[in-house]
């Protein structure tokens, strides 16, 4: 046989290179190849927290503030010392607040002027700004297909008649909002109401947002997203308020503080170093009817929790310290179990609002239905299939192809309804997010849910093989809204579809009723 | 693959003569090789002519050549060029195989949902392709019919270099080295 060894050579070399250069790609993915390596991170606590500005509104009139933010491109330093680019409201990111007032309206108007297209990732960056946790109507809401190219602005109307509580605006815009948010595109939007003012609850500089997201750069600090086999992005820089494992004085006394979990993927638990117990005052719908006790609690994507924290106790210089136990199915990396620093210092405060009643809110609407009024139960299956996240079979492509008709459920106005959501599948876990209600817990694998989810909600973790019921009143709205994960890797890959909520009596608003406009913009 | 080594021969005498007794390991590895392989492309076939369209037609061109190769293999008179073609097609599967699992290849799937899909036509008055491309979304993971394929594919070569004339034998074998450079090069260079 005429193989001679020169030969076989050859094609030994063509066999270790098919062998050699994937399973290098295995061990080291291409996406990870110009990342930021961990020892290049600062040392934790380096930063101040900073929290975001409040932002101002263009004008005012009689029950209406009006506010204009544009979204564009920026530079940061969420790693101190490495500048990062960033989209974001009004440049920053987090985005500005917004603050609100039951009772007055919010017109705001978004522009895009995003870059065309995104530098590394090649997308055409439209947006839809979703307000979560209010109760807009479906054309103001963020649909995913009613979009706002670069160039655009739509002008977003708010009722902000609900019961206080922490919302926030992100991006939500079809095929790319874990991109957009990850880059960014979120703010936050503090609603209040003459109860909660009342309460003696932490306020002003006690009365603190965190906002938590992760993220991973490359060595000239672009930030770099690891999609991991579909499942989501996790990234080994935690940061709060923008800022890499920040640090914050603190007084010696009670604090508020108003955790938003904004990371895309990321579901996280906190507790602190020493033990520190948190008081639970809100959820997603605000104040909780009364104040829960805990330790630790797990926190996923897009919840709100807002806990009281009492620094009394500790001694003037001494740190405590956020951790971060992680929930099964995140992806961790050495330094993700640290969040951020307190340190406690001796300077003088204010004795006022320096309290947590024992009730809050016992009228809290969501906690106040009863099970009994519920006229049918629905079963929401999450699953993947052939790739695609599904939800009961369905993807927003397919209420895409159907011209927005389809819906998976259709209560009528009024109607209070079980919706039983279900993770058949041990690999990963859900934060699931119903638009435009707010609903109550029931249950958790036939379990009471757990201790922290004491209020109205609107996200719920839906954690490997676990079965959530939930309670939901559609009321005072009509139209089609979403539901989806807010894991937004898989919303994005497309667990999304929506429900139209039934009024035989009038008809509701088309979600795509209201489209962008290009720029110039009139008057506001 | 056990074929007997020849002492290399750099002058070519003999080069155009083919084996005159076949060893019988190197055609049953040939035909059973290229069969698998063959076989393999088939399955994966609709899956890719559904994503990528072009990846599909690829696979099915290359599935019908090594399954005429294993046919050609095991007949009496072994026609060597569809063999020759058989195994240079191989080679440049291997080398594509070795480029999709290394670095992000322009023709790839983006690993997004809506790839393939014109979804972004789908968004009302979107303008541009709403679709992102991440870095290394475009890299294959190696599965187990991956590993599978291709470890057949490499013990096809092997076997029809045994089996062809010996200066197509050795075309091949340079074939090779040339595919594995380049894609040592390409990994270095874009990756």
């Amino acid at each position: 046989m005429p193989v001679n060894r020169r030969d076989l050579l050859s094609m030994a070399l063509l066999g270790g290179a098919a062998v050699a250069l994937p399973l290098e790609a295995s061990l080291r993915p291409v996406a990870l190849r110009h990342r930021l390596a961990a020892s290049a991170l600062p040392a934790p606590f380096s930063a101040p927290l900073g929290v975001p500005p409040v932002l101002a509104p263009v004008r005012q009139d009689a029950d209406t503030d009006y506010y204009r933010v544009t979204m564009r491109e920026s530079t940061t330093e969420v790693v101190p010392g490495l500048r990062s680019p960033v989209w974001g409201y009004e440049g920053i990111a987090p985005g500005p607040t917004i603050r609100a007032v039951q009772g007055r309206k919010v017109v705001a108007r978004f522009v895009n002027e995003l870059p065309a297209t995104h530098p590394q990732w090649g997308y055409a960056p439209w947006t839809s700004v979703h307000l979560h946790g209010s109760a807009s109507l479906p054309q103001h809401d963020g649909y995913a297909s009613d979009i706002t190219n670069p160039g655009q602005y739509k002008d977003y109307r708010y009722p902000n008649w609900q019961p206080a509580r922490t919302l926030w605006y992100h991006d939500h815009g079809a095929h790319h909002t874990a991109e957009n948010v990850y880059m960014g595109l979120a703010g936050l939007y503090l609603l209040t109401d003459p109860l909660e003012q009342s309460l003696p609850l932490p306020k002003g500089e006690f009365d603190v947002p965190l906002v938590v997201t992760d993220h991973m750069f490359t060595t000239d600090g672009v930030p770099l997203l690891n999609i991991v086999e579909g499942k989501g992005a996790w990234g080994d820089v935690v940061a709060v308020n923008g800022r890499a494992w920040p640090v914050l004085r603190v007084k010696r006394r009670k604090y508020r503080f108003r955790i938003l979990n904004a990371s895309i993927s990321r579901s996280y638990r906190w507790s602190f170093s020493d033990g520190t117990p948190m008081t639970v005052v809100a959820t997603d719908a605000g104040l909780v009817p009364s104040p829960t006790v805990v330790r630790d609690f797990r926190h996923s994507s897009a919840e709100r929790y807002e806990v009281v924290v009492d620094f009394s106790r500790h001694r003037p210089g001494q740190r405590v310290v956020l951790r971060n136990i992680s929930p099964p199915k995140n992806v961790d990396y050495a330094r993700t179990g640290t969040v951020m620093a307190f340190d406690v210092v001796d300077d003088p405060f204010p004795t006022t609002d320096n309290a947590v009643p024992d009730v809050l809110f016992p009228e809290q609407p969501a906690m106040n239905v009863p099970e009994g009024a519920a006229l049918r139960t629905r079963r929401f299956r999450l699953h993947r299939q052939n790739g695609l996240w599904k939800i009961n079979g369905t993807t927003w492509d397919d209420v895409v192809r159907s011209g927005f008709r389809k819906v998976l459920a259709d209560p009528r106005l009024d109607d209070v309804e079980v919706w039983e959501l279900v993770n058949e599948s041990g690999g990963w876990f859900h934060p699931v997010h119903i638009h435009f209600v707010d609903f109550r817990v029931l249950s958790r694998n036939g379990l009471p849910p757990a201790p922290h989810e004491c209020g109205g909600k609107d996200v719920v973790y839906l954690g490997p093989a676990e079965t959530v019921r939930v309670l939901v009143k559609f009321e005072r709205g009509r139209g089609r809204y979403m539901m989806h994960c807010h894991n937004l890797v898989h919303e994005d890959h497309d667990m999304m579809a929506q429900f139209e909520i039934v009024d035989p009596a009038v008809p509701a608003p088309d979600p795509l009723s209201e489209p962008s406009s290009w720029l110039p913009a009139g008057e506001l | 693959m056990s074929a007997r080594l020849a002492p290399s021969d750099p002058s070519g005498a003999g080069a155009d003569r083919r084996p005159a007794t076949p060893h019988p390991v190197a055609v049953a590895g040939a035909v059973a090789a290229f069969a698998v392989a063959g076989l393999l492309h088939l399955v994966v076939a609709p899956e890719h002519l559904h994503e990528v369209p072009l990846l599909g037609i690829g696979m099915v061109l290359t599935a019908v050549v090594q399954l005429a190769a294993a046919t050609a293999a095991v007949r009496s008179g072994r026609p060597w060029p569809v063999l020759a073609v058989g195994a240079l097609v191989t080679v440049a599967a291997i080398a594509f195989y070795a480029l999709t699992r290394t670095v992000d290849l322009p023709l790839m799937p983006g690993g997004h949902a809506h790839d393939g899909a014109a979804m972004s036509a789908s968004v009302p008055g979107a303008v541009g392709d709403g679709v992102p491309r991440l870095p290394g979304s475009r890299t294959e993971g190696v599965g187990l019919l991956d590993a599978v394929c291709v470890a057949a594919e490499l013990v096809a070569v092997v076997a029809a270099s045994a089996l062809l004339p010996g200066r197509v034998g050795a075309l091949v074998a340079r074939t090779s080295l040339v595919a594995a450079l380049a894609v040592v090069a390409w990994r270095v260079l874009l990756g």
